[in-house]
């Protein structure tokens, strides 16, 4: 459901993009960037994201083993928020839009120490736990750009992606333990998608400041599981089941406009 | 202008392909074969009827150093969890609780993993002997 209201949110944004600017008197819009901006755009984006798929399932199995409600807590919660990374290249076929390619990266860390002891167990086991997720995104984009009436240096942008997504969870321990075993490396590769609304603001003709908003979603129905040592199947904290990795991203950028 | 747009531009790329490698090295999975495990097996005996047991460590040669118990069986009660090794040694101070009936005593091993910094990990195997809750 929120998937259904965030996608419903991203295509709505859109629409008063194109009208405006269809109602836009020819004379608003900046002659100076239109005319002179270079056709070649790289972007580079940094800032925070929020992995809003829910993991209480995973957190359910580990406190019903014995761990502490709020270590849990606190761990998944720390998981949850990661950071953003992303960088873009289009070329630029009007001064409304261009198509290109977009790479991200979003790398989420979490790291507690954690107790366990149910009753099924017959040890209390105290032991450090880290995890590690990283997203690596690429494929092609598509970017539009909208300029503010009487505002020559600002203009909206948005852009829409679809293309390769590849998850990679590293889950480790301090000590090998009859519990999680060996260190575990889960990876799955899935389709993805993308899409981003954010601000441009023009101090050179060469280059801009953005700030912006995106959604970024994937989901990784198959992971392979290894270990260190093949013999031992090692603990992963999602169990094997799917892991959805879709995240909403804050950041900021620079983009360089080249001809 | 231009060579900012350059240094600007090589300086995030250069951080993307060092974090892309980061996420690249899959060396985490062999970390526990550099630790160095030692297994000792002794036996607890429950008749001395005692509240408090102490258990002496020695490993010859280790530098003072601090260790947590990172694994134990649940009816072990320790004073600490952490503490410190000084001259090679330490004395672990616990109580024994409630040993479930089916817990054989003298023929099933139990486990306490010390988790020692800049040495490794060190397993001692237990074996209990006497009656229960002794």
């Amino acid at each position: 459901m929120r998937l259904h209201w965030i996608l419903t949110f991203f295509v709505l944004s859109l629409i008063p993009l194109q009208t405006w600017a269809d109602d836009a008197p020819s004379d608003s819009i900046p002659q100076v960037h239109q005319m002179e901006l270079g056709q070649w755009r790289l972007g580079f984006h940094s800032g925070f994201a929020y992995l809003w798929a829910s993991t209480s399932n995973d957190e359910n199995q580990l406190i019903s083993d014995g761990a502490d409600e709020p270590t849990v807590d606190k761990f998944y919660k720390q998981l949850h928020k990661g950071y953003y990374f992303s960088f873009d290249v289009y070329r630029m076929f009007a001064h409304k839009w261009g198509i290109g390619i977009k790479y991200s990266l979003m790398v989420s860390y979490a790291r507690e120490y954690i107790r366990l002891g149910s009753d099924a167990n017959m040890n209390v086991l105290n032991v450090n736990i880290f995890n590690r997720e990283y997203v690596n995104y690429v494929g092609p984009s598509f970017y539009m750009q909208q300029w503010f009436k009487n505002a020559r240096a600002w203009c909206l942008y948005s852009s829409v992606s679809v293309g390769y997504a590849r998850y990679r969870d590293e889950f480790e321990t301090d000590f090998v333990s009859p519990y999680f075993g060996e260190n575990t490396l889960a990876t799955g590769n899935a389709f993805g998608g993308s899409l981003e609304v954010g601000f441009e603001y023009f101090p050179t003709k060469l280059l801009s400041v953005i700030g912006g908003v995106g959604c970024f979603l994937a989901k990784f129905d198959n992971l392979d599981v290894t270990t260190a040592d093949g013999n031992n199947p090692g603990y992963y904290l999602g169990g094997g089941k799917p892991r959805n990795v879709s995240q909403l991203d804050v950041f900021l950028g620079i983009k360089f406009y080249l001809k | 202008m231009i060579q900012l747009i350059q240094i600007i531009s090589k300086g995030v790329i250069y951080s993307i392909v060092f974090i892309c490698m980061m996420s690249c090295s899959d060396d985490f999975l062999n970390s526990h074969e550099n630790q160095t495990i030692v297994t000792v097996d002794t036996t607890i005996s429950l008749l001395t009827r005692s509240s408090q047991y102490q258990y002496t460590v020695n490993i010859p040669g280790l530098s003072d150093s601090f260790y947590s118990i990172g694994n134990y069986p649940k009816w072990m009660y320790f004073d600490y969890l952490v503490g410190g090794f000084i001259n090679g040694s330490t004395v672990l101070t616990f109580t024994i609780g409630d040993i479930p009936e089916t817990f054989a005593l003298v023929t099933e091993k139990s486990e306490i993993t010390l988790v020692i910094d800049n040495y490794g990990i060190y397993v001692i195997e237990i074996y209990f002997t006497g009656s229960r809750g002794g």
